[in-house]
């Protein structure tokens, strides 16, 4: 067990490194320095920027500054706007992306699990198929545009919920996180429905069933203590696919929705071509993908009995 | 005294291609503390039979068409779910095929035994706990205090189905329905199994149905058989008369694809030459008639009544019929040509 | 009893003739094609998909329009009727003409991508399947740290470095798309390489390359086929998502996706057109590749095969 979690703790850091070094080549490889698109500087201050950036040591060296600096959690100055760290940014963003975000998890997630059992149960009949119906719309209408229709009729014209400010508290905040998040929550709310789906089917095929029945429970203990707990565990696999899907869902949304998220600034800075803001993005989302697969990996092992953690898979 | 009539029965199944009509019209009886087996060729309706008493067939597409089903004067076919639900486990327990798939991968064994106990018998869970225990140790499992905690990958196969036994006998059912227990198993762990079956039908004088393939377990384990082909029963009858007066040709090339030990090597096997009836349009005749040796015009044409051969012994062929032929007519007919 | 006696004659058993009736038999391609015909998912997104690709043929040839050209002073924003099918944006452009000028890029990318992954990912993962051992580990724990890289982040980076176009989007989409085809083969190779007809073909003395391709690759093409399926609509998705974030094709190119993002000022006005048309097209494609591919993993799972 300590030993898989070391391994894989340490694939976590390798890909983390690749993942730095990747942008930090690509950022280098870039012909001339991020300040050449600027209007004109006077030779100083050009030189003075450099040196602020370390763009005047020679790149082994700038490369090792970088990697140490992310050793130490620091992502660098903003180029753009230099008076703003990229920790600062992240840190004023995070909360409201988080927030957003979770609240899409969780969405997606419960209401798609309760979906795809309904569906499962009713196979066929008509409560399956509005559900199919709806996943499938899901899986066609990307957030993108899902989102300003949400904005123009829910927001606008039925003017059911307020757009393009941010309140305060919790509570105030929640009635402007409504539509983003359901825009955000809806593709991946199809995924877990058509999969919670496939995967109760499946159980429900199994012959632990038949014995299940056959001891003469009735069908909501069947459900609840045999069928359920079997079908979420390919569920909890596609819970990483699903938190990056989410993420970087929340680019178009932040966009769309005018919120003060990490996804703004990041689509801000692609805009503007400020490297540093989309290297520490880049970087910071990447290590919590990372993080989040590990965790998904490790509850598997805690709810599915027959994945020993550690012991390579026997048969 | 019979716990258990099945009278007429017939189950189909809807499915895309049409009506699969699996069982067409079954009878037996089953007495107290008796062994009664059912054999036959794959397909032809043993375990449809079997989760038809406990309305187990999986419903849509299955379902049961007419019969009766009387357990205890009960109409199993009539009784309300609820009721079903007290039966099922408790009246009337089942053991599967395959241990492996049989049991839930996500719950402990003991977890699994103990539920039934809760369901049926309001047990508190200390109380199940113990009787859980006490039943791996019936059946023969060691060091069953460990045990009720461990997950079903960390049973072998044998231990499974030793488990699922215990969780089919945990609430002594008056009969038990094992469908195929052991064909999934290898055969020192088939006999060990069987013994344990047999041995606990004593102590506890429950009823079993055995469903299976292989002869040699019909005539260890049965006091009565009944062979079944194309969704019906053709023969039934003592295990005597099954394998020593059987009078269904049927039933003779099921002897004879039986090894014996008095067989030679280089004896093949025989196998009864061609493929069971469609049953999604059955035959209107005897079912086996298009594979028979002995097939008569009448028998493509008409089903065949039953014939008392004995007071224990039904068998179901034209040839009993005083008009046909002498079968020994018969087969030295077929060998001289 | 009133049985006449000519019935109780002995006939010959008909099992023999039984015998005789098997199926015809049909190569493993038609097969699949019979039993596709008669899946409704798959073919609605066969149907989808062609009537799709015919008017990305032939969509913006039959308009009187170009994609870029613009009419600012007299076309601005016209809602669609006989002269402009599909309308006009703000700039005086024909939607109709742009709608399927873009379902040309979309089919493009999303085709030449799976098309890639499916290439580098056959080769990749049959070589380590079939090599197996220490090259197989090796090979498979690259993909492992591969596959930590998030897909969208990783593209969106080459995207902002590369020179901006078709190609690039392509190329980005493959970097780390591929990965997903590498597993599954390598999988499949490593299942159907100790099945008894490899065994054969090799005690026999085939060369290890005749074996890959007459046997192994033949016999992993169903659950391939169903992966690239799935990985069409992931690679149109993404170039519409890039798009939209201004990453993907370069103005005046039609994109789905640039489309979209141009279209987003209609939530405060009424041009309900110009967001309508390309959303619609892109739902359409994407709805049309998952529907086949369902319909494909319905008909080509082994499980369900009589
Ligand atoms: N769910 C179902 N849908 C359609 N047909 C079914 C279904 N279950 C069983 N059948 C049909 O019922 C017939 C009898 O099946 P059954 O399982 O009782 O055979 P069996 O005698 O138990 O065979 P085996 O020895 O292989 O277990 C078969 O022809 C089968 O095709
Ligand atoms: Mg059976």
């Amino acid at each position: 067990m300590l030993r898989y979690v070391g391994g894989r703790l340490l694939l976590l850091l390798i890909t983390l490194w690749l993942i730095s070094t990747m942008t930090f080549v690509l950022m280098h490889s870039i012909p001339g320095d991020p300040f050449t698109s600027e209007k004109k500087l006077p030779e100083q201050t050009l030189k003075a920027l450099k040196a602020k950036y370390n763009l005047d040591k020679p790149l082994p060296q700038q490369y090792l500054l970088y990697i140490k600096n992310l050793a130490t959690g620091d992502l660098g100055i903003s180029i753009k706007t230099p008076n703003r760290t990229v920790n600062e940014m992240l840190e004023d963003g995070f909360p409201v992306s988080a927030r957003l975000g979770l609240q899409a998890i969780v969405i997606a997630s419960l209401a798609g699990i309760v979906m795809g059992m309904i569906a499962a149960v009713r196979q066929n009949r008509p409560a399956d198929m509005i559900l199919m119906f709806i996943a499938v719309l899901g899986i066609s209408i990307p957030s993108f545009v899902l989102g300003p229709l949400l904005q123009k009729y829910f927001g606008l014209k039925w003017e059911l919920f307020p757009l393009a400010q941010w309140g305060d508290g919790f509570w105030g905040e929640f009635k402007f996180t409504v539509l983003p998040s359901i825009a955000l929550a809806f593709t991946p709310l199809a995924l877990v429905t058509r999969l919670m789906r496939s995967s109760m089917l499946d159980v429900l095929g199994n012959d632990y069933i038949r014995t299940a029945q056959a001891k003469g429970l009735p069908p909501l203990r069947v459900l609840t203590r045999h069928t359920l707990r079997n079908a979420i565990i390919p569920v909890v696999t596609i819970m990483g696919p699903l938190v990056v899907g989410i993420l970087t869902g929340s680019f178009v949304i932040e966009k769309i929705f005018s919120i003060p998220g990490i996804g703004k600034y990041f689509v801000e800075s692609i805009s503007t071509r400020d490297f540093s803001v989309i290297m520490g993005v880049t970087i910071f989302y990447s290590g919590l993908l990372i993080l989040m697969n590990f965790f998904v990996d490790l509850v598997y092992g805690l709810i599915d009995p027959r994945i020993k953690l550690g012991e390579k898979e026997a048969g | 005294m019979a716990v258990l009539e099945v009278h007429g029965l017939h189950v189909s199944f809807d499915t895309y291609n049409g009506e699969v009509k699996a069982v067409r019209g079954v009878n037996f009886s089953l007495d107290k503390g008796e062994t009664l087996a059912i054999v036959g060729e794959s397909g032809s309706g043993k375990s449809v039979t079997a989760q038809s008493i406990v309305r187990l067939i999986p419903s849509p597409p299955g379902r049961i068409k007419a019969g009766e089903i009387l357990f205890d004067g009960k109409d199993l076919t009539q009784v309300d779910k609820k009721e079903m639900y007290h039966i099922r486990g408790s009246e009337i327990g089942m053991i599967f095929q395959d241990p492996m798939t049989s049991l839930n991968p996500t719950m402990t064994v003991g977890k699994q035994i103990m539920e039934g106990l809760i369901w049926h018998q309001s047990y508190g869970k200390v109380q199940a706990l113990q009787r859980a225990v006490e039943m791996l140790r019936i059946v023969g499992i060691p060091n069953p205090e460990k045990r009720v905690y461990q997950y079903p990958h960390q049973y072998s196969g044998g231990m499974r189905q030793r488990a699922m036994i215990a969780i089919a006998l945990a609430c002594n059912p008056r009969i038990l329905i094992a469908d195929e227990p052991t064909t999934a198993l290898d055969v020192t762990i088939q006999a060990q199994i069987l013994d344990l079956m047999k041995d606990l039908q004593e102590k506890t004088e429950t009823s079993i149905i055995l469903i299976t393939h292989d002869l040699g377990v019909v005539a260890e384990m049965a006091q009565r058989v009944a062979v079944m082909y194309g969704g019906t029963i053709v023969e039934t009858g003592g295990v005597e008369d099954i394998f020593h007066r059987s009078r269904h040709p049927y039933t003779w090339g099921l002897m004879k694809s039986l090894p014996r030990m008095d067989q030679k090597q280089e004896d093949e096997l025989e196998s009864i030459p061609g493929s069971p009836p469609d049953l999604l349009s059955p035959p209107q005749g005897c079912p086996f008639a298009d594979r028979c040796p002995y097939a008569m015009q009448i028998c493509h044409e008409e089903m065949p009544e039953q014939t008392k051969v004995s007071d224990s012994h039904q068998v179901f062929c034209w040839l009993e019929h005083p008009a046909a032929p002498k079968v020994n007519d018969l087969k030295v007919n077929i060998l001289s040509k | 009893m009133g049985i006449p006696a000519h019935k109780f004659q002995r006939v010959e058993r008909k099992a023999e003739q039984y015998e005789a009736i098997r199926r015809p038999s049909v190569s493993y391609w038609q097969d699949v094609w019979r039993r596709l015909r008669s899946n409704w998912l798959g073919m609605t997104g066969l149907i989808i998909i062609s009537l799709l690709v015919l008017m990305a043929v032939i969509g913006p040839w039959i308009s009187d329009y170009t994609y870029y050209e613009q009419n600012l002073l007299e076309e601005k924003n016209l809602e669609p009727s006989s002269e402009h099918w599909f309308g006009t944006d703000d700039l005086g452009r024909d939607v109709f003409t742009r709608t399927w000028y873009g379902a040309r890029i979309s089919l493009i990318i999303g085709i030449a991508a799976a098309m890639i992954d499916l290439f580098i990912g056959v080769l990749y993962g049959g070589i380590a399947g079939y090599k197996g051992g220490r090259t197989d580990e090796v090979m498979m724990r690259i993909v492992d740290v591969l596959w930590g890289l998030p897909y969208l982040l990783v593209v969106i980076l080459l995207l902002v470095v590369l020179e901006p176009g078709i190609t690039t989007i392509i190329i980005a989409l493959t970097v780390t798309g591929w990965l997903n085809m590498a597993r599954l083969v390598r999988g499949q190779v490593l299942q159907l390489k100790n099945q008894e007809y490899v065994l054969a073909a090799r005690t026999l003395g085939a060369n290890t390359k005749w074996i890959m391709f007459k046997h192994l690759i033949p016999n992993t093409m169903g659950p391939i086929l169903v992966l690239l399926t799935f990985s069409i609509p992931q690679a149109i998705f993404a170039e519409a998502f890039l798009s939209f974030l201004g990453l993907g094709v370069q103005a005046p190119i039609a994109s789905w996706g640039t489309m979209v993002d141009d279209a987003l000022v209609v939530i405060l006005s009424d041009e309900w057109w110009r967001l309508f048309f390309p959303s619609f097209f892109l739902g359409l494609t994407l709805l049309g590749f998952n529907a086949l591919g369902d319909g494909l993993r319905d008909v080509l799972d082994p499980k369900m095969r009589k």
